[in-house]
């Protein structure tokens, strides 16, 4: 702030200059113009020519007022230089703004083709910050000596002289590193995914180490080129091993075991798993593997539970989207009264299974007899479902399914009962009971 | 969408536009704060200071902290003025112009290692500067004259930089004080360094041409160039003169000895004295049957930016007047002992700096060219040169050359 205060201040005392006011009044001319125009045209509501006949018209129908303001600025600072050769500070602001409406133009055609989250992530994460920046930093070129600036020293830390431009890219270098990762990552994602045809749990995996190898080889070339010294980095080394060892082991060793995980394809995002703490029949989805803890979605109340990485190494756990394929066996038990000759009863119960939407054809649904308890015959219906999170849901269904089967075919889920033999020798054995 | 996208730029403008009307944003309350308590608006000005390409970093070094010093001192006796010094290569200088001057934001102040102004005058980059009588005292009488085209007065000189001679004082116990001399001393085996360009080697051209007189001529080439085309030829023969087109090559070759005797300037002096320290010897250049030898002077001038408001150009005269009053000169030259100052009114310790002396005696014997023969002599040297390299490399004799040379020299002027 120290350094970019007495800039504005030099600015402010070159706004008195005939030369600097004719390009601001131009600019807020163009402005004015710009407000009265667009007020009356209502360029994005009104009906555009071919706006039915192709589709792209009317993506971009929404940029309309930028494009039109556009075209005023950038044509009163052409006219400005064309008449006067004075024009560089209007013809810059122009061209940043310019430039500003490009990205809105590239941001609607990602949407068409990359997942939303990731270009809304990219967008006000990366982009909007990055103009903020590069549009001052632009600006202050514009006004002063930037080089210079860039290069003065700002801080000093043991050997290493930190100039204005190295605490930058330092900064600025780090968090765009950390933000701005995911859509190149993603892209080389998807070109891998089609040449190696990977399944989706193997992409997002892929995703995730790419993300993190660009990430970590940023921030080697950043400290490369602020040229930081090693012997700091070294003591920078000492310190965090020594924190490791204490208050940062948790956290690293997390780390760690989200790396591995990656890497081995154990957890992987897509994958849908059950802990073996976990919540009985309901498997969960893996959403994310951060740095620290996986995030995992559970159907049944739509929770996300963040489970700290290390815990997978742990614990035992089961996947229902492993190396073979995702597809997921069910069953429900159901007594039948003895009276039922069990050839009826498990073509009744296969016969059902077959009908309910999500249950596969194929692995077909197998019936069994499982045993003879007090009150009835215990039948097992297994079935396969491809969704391995639709096990609760697809049990209910086959579960309401057999149940109007059996009472179509007069098959009856007996209650809990028993038969009791009098004893004859006993007299009056009735009235004691 | 477009709806928010010009809220963003419309918030995004918000500060800008705080800064420009000075409402009671806090940003603009701390910067005209800055600039009320400490300047007024438009109080603060801009200087572009010419360094050259090439020149040794302890001349740049000293330059710069000579030109810094006059700005915190101006400061100090200023309150409330800002002033912003940016240095730019003499490659760059144009461009640098050029660019500040497309954005209506040139610099107020224009130090420039030459007197070529004449370029930047009718690009429009600077403008003239009036100076009232009295102003006018704080500058030899001699000097504004060859700053003034068209009956304006396009810049104000500082420092005055002669041509000279510097020689290796362990080699060279008697350094050549006639131009008979230095060929003498070539024959002996001492090696010797002159620059190639004709701008350097005008002292011999005006020196064999006889024009040795102290006035100013508005004819600038109007010697036969024979005898001078002779002599480069002779001297050429003798194997331990070398002409050298650049500069660095000369004092470079000093430094390590290879040459005895240089043709030099006195803005060198500090680095040479630095690199060489006892053994750095500087005389006048050899004199001519005729009389002393006219070496070119270089004139550090102030030019001033033609984009300035009122208020900055007032204060840019200011200060230029400010680096040529008696006081700044005196100090200035004091301590870079290797220029004349502009100010007459100066006396200097001239009986016991012999250096300072030489330099005083250079200058009173050198010409300082006006706008337009210095005009006419930068566009020369280009054309020049294959002539003089056709002499020098044997190629063609100096007879045969000089009358297309005389030519070459007359047409140009005429131009």
């Amino acid at each position: 702030m120290n350094i970019l205060l007495p800039l504005l201040a030099d600015f402010t005392s070159d706004l008195l200059r005939t030369s600097v006011l004719l390009q601001l009044f131009v600019l807020i001319f163009g402005l004015i113009l710009w407000f009265f125009l667009q007020h009356n045209w209502q360029l994005e509501t009104r009906t555009w020519p071919f706006e039915h006949r192709f589709k792209f018209v009317a993506l971009f129908k929404p940029l309309a007022n930028e494009v039109l303001l556009l075209i005023i600025l950038r044509t009163f600072a052409l006219a400005l230089y064309n008449t006067s050769g004075v024009a560089g500070l209007s013809l810059f602001i122009s061209g940043f703004y310019g430039f500003c409406v490009f990205t809105r133009i590239i941001i609607i055609l990602l949407r068409l083709r990359v997942p939303i989250p990731i270009v809304k992530s990219f967008d006000l994460s990366v982009l909007r910050p990055f103009l903020v920046i590069f549009g001052l930093l632009g600006f202050i070129a514009q006004i002063a000596d930037l080089p210079s600036l860039l290069d003065s020293p700002v801080v000093m830390l043991g050997s290493n002289d930190f100039s204005f431009n190295d605490l930058l890219l330092l900064l600025f270098g780090s968090y765009f590193l950390l933000t701005g990762t995911a859509l190149p990552a993603w892209c080389l994602t998807w070109f891998f995914a089609a040449i190696f045809q990977l399944s989706k749990p193997a992409q997002r995996a892929a995703e995730l180490i790419i993300r993190y190898m660009i990430t970590g080889a940023g921030f080697v070339l950043i400290f490369m080129i602020v040229g930081v010294n090693y012997t700091f980095l070294a003591a920078i080394g000492g310190g965090l091993s020594v924190g490791l060892g204490f208050g940062l082991k948790e956290i690293f060793s997390n780390f760690i075991s989200g790396i591995w995980l990656l890497i081995e394809g154990a957890v992987r995002p897509g994958d849908v798993l059950l802990l073996e703490n976990g919540s009985g029949e309901d498997p969960c989805e893996v959403l994310e593997l951060g740095m620290r803890a996986t995030t995992l979605w559970r159907d049944r109340d739509n929770v996300e539970l963040v489970v700290p990485n290390q815990l997978f190494f742990t614990q035992q756990m089961v996947t229902y989207s492993g190396v073979r394929d995702r597809y997921r066996r069910g069953q429900v038990l159901i007594g039948a009264a003895y009276r039922h000759p069990p050839e009826q009863v498990i073509s009744i119960l296969e016969a059902v299974a077959a009908t309910v939407p999500r249950v596969l054809e194929k692995p077909a649904p197998k019936g069994l007899l499982l045993r003879y308890d007090d009150s009835a015959i215990i039948y097992s219906i297994r079935y396969w479902i491809e969704d391995p999170m639709n096990g609760i849901s697809v049990a209910s269904q086959v579960g309401i399914a057999i149940w109007s089967a059996f009472s179509r075919e007069g098959i009856e889920i007996p209650y809990p009962q028993r038969v009791l033999h009098m004893d004859s020798t006993v007299s009056n054995a009735r009235t004691q009971i | 969408m477009g709806e928010p996208l010009f809220k963003f730029f419309a918030v995004g403008s918000l500060p800008l536009l705080c800064l420009l009307a000075g409402c009671q944003a806090p940003l603009a309350q701390q910067i005209f704060q800055n600039t009320s308590t400490s300047a007024g608006m438009g109080s603060a000005i801009n200087l572009l200071v010419e360094t050259r390409i090439g020149s040794d970093p302890t001349d740049q070094k000293l330059n710069k902290l000579v030109v810094e010093q006059q700005v915190d001192l101006f400061k100090r006796f200023n309150p409330g003025v800002k002033i912003d010094v940016r240095f730019i290569t003499n490659g760059q200088l144009v461009k640098q112009l050029d660019f500040q001057y497309s954005r209506g934001l040139a610099p107020d102040l224009i130090l420039l290692t030459s007197n070529n102004l004449l370029p930047l005058w009718r690009q429009g980059l600077i403008k003239p500067i009036e100076l009232k009588p009295f102003e006018q005292k704080s500058v030899r009488a001699a000097l504004l004259p060859a700053f003034i085209h068209k009956k304006q007065l396009l810049g104000l000189p500082v420092l005055i930089f002669p041509q000279i001679a510097c020689y290796n004082r362990n080699r060279l116990k008697n350094p050549p004080a006639e131009i008979s001399q230095l060929i003498q001393l070539a024959q002996a085996g001492y090696p010797i360094g002159i620059s190639a360009e004709f701008e350097s080697l005008r002292w011999l051209y005006t020196g064999f041409g006889g024009n040795t007189s102290g006035q100013q001529s508005d004819e600038l080439f109007k010697s036969p160039s024979l005898p001078f085309l002779t002599w480069l030829r002779l001297a050429n023969l003798q194997p331990s003169i070398s002409f050298e087109s650049d500069q660095q090559l000369l004092r470079d070759g000093l430094v390590a000895g290879e040459f005895s005797w240089i043709t030099c300037s006195g803005a060198w002096l500090q680095g040479l004295e630095k690199r060489m320290g006892s053994k750095l010897g500087i005389t006048l250049l050899p004199s001519f049957p005729a009389g002393p030898a006219r070496g070119l002077l270089n004139a550090r001038t102030w030019a001033f930016g033609s984009q300035s408001s009122p208020i900055q150009h007032e204060l840019a005269k200011r200060f230029a007047l400010f680096s040529v009053n008696i006081v700044q000169q005196r100090n200035m030259a004091l301590r870079l002992r290797s220029a004349m100052p502009v100010n007459p009114g100066i006396s200097l310790p001239l009986k016991t700096d012999s250096t300072l002396a030489l330099i005083v005696e250079a200058a009173s014997n050198g010409r300082l060219l006006n706008l337009h023969s210095i005009d006419l002599l930068n566009v020369m040297d280009s054309n020049t040169k294959p002539y003089l390299d056709l002499v020098l490399s044997g190629d063609q004799s100096p007879s045969a050359i000089a009358p297309k040379f005389d030519s070459l020299l007359k047409k140009t002027e005429k131009r």
